[in-house]
């Protein structure tokens, strides 16, 4: 799975820190989605695209392998 | 989950890492501070009768601190923290588990059970808050995923865990030969097989 969690945030001018803010958890946990170590839960995801006001299933693109 | 960063998790965390310091620091005098030596034990006189000693309390309050820093750890995360959680539980249970079949083993006197579980409560925050603060990609790989990983790095691991070894065989003969201290052999190589243990995992953890 990928996402483009780092790229929606700067296209809206967002630091890391300021997403976490807005949806309740670490700044580590932001970086760990980004870098794609961290695989977020449904309810967080959620969260995440509704701040970065755009579709859940473009923000985390579930590949073929997966 | 919600990240709970509030003032009360902070002030449990402290008096956590108070109670700990200095249980500690008391460790260092509980052969001054013997029942009965103290006016104050003779308000505790069911201690006297249970014949529970001062360096036990002190391991309990130990423990005590110890258990409070890990409840302030837990509060105080959000939902990558619970992941950590449940990688650090089961990676302690199997340290504990092999920690206790090894004391079993080697070790032939009584062995304080508070020891061992300070022993265990260290080695699960200590793990916690490398992987909470390394951000280890270990915690979110699979069993398959690890076995690959740790075949992978087992040959650096070969030299300097052997070395280490021959290191703590070395200390340990030295305390049975030279100090005519039969018991401290065995003591000390479970020691130094939990250190191994303990370098190991945060060696394996660093890497973020």
């Amino acid at each position: 799975m990928t996402n483009t969690v780092k790229l929606e945030r700067a296209r809206i001018n967002l630091s890391q820190q300021d997403l976490a803010e807005k949806v309740k958890v670490s700044r580590q946990t932001i970086h760990s989605i980004e870098s794609g170590k961290f695989m977020p839960s449904y309810i967080l995801a959620i969260k995440i695209a509704r701040v970065l006001s755009i579709p859940v299933e473009e923000l985390f693109v579930v590949e073929q392998g997966d | 989950m919600i990240k709970k960063s509030t003032h009360s998790v902070g002030l449990l965390q402290l008096t956590g890492y108070i109670i700990l310091c200095s249980s500690i620091i008391a460790l260092f005098f509980t052969d001054r501070w013997a029942i009965g030596s103290l006016p104050i034990w003779k308000y505790f006189g069911a201690l006297n009768t249970m014949n529970i000693s001062v360096r036990n309390l002190v391991l309990f309050a130990l423990n005590i601190g110890m258990a409070i820093i890990i409840k302030a750890e837990e509060k105080n995360t959000d939902e990558r923290g619970v992941v950590i959680q449940n990688y650090s539980a089961k990676w302690t249970f199997r340290f504990a588990v092999f920690f206790a079949v090894m004391m079993g083993l080697i070790i032939n006197t009584n062995w304080s059970f508070l020891i061992y579980a300070a022993v265990v409560q260290a080695y699960y925050l200590i793990l916690f808050k490398v992987c909470m603060y390394r951000d280890s990609a270990l915690v979110y790989m699979d069993e398959a995923q690890i076995e690959i990983y740790s075949k992978k790095i087992i040959k650096n691991f070969r030299i300097t865990f052997f070395s280490q070894l021959i290191i703590t065989s070395g200390i340990a003969s030295y305390f049975s030969t030279f100090q005519h201290n039969a018991g401290a052999y065995n003591l000390s190589l479970l020691i130094g097989l939990a250190i191994c243990i303990l370098t190991y995992t945060i060696y394996t953890h660093w890497k973020s």
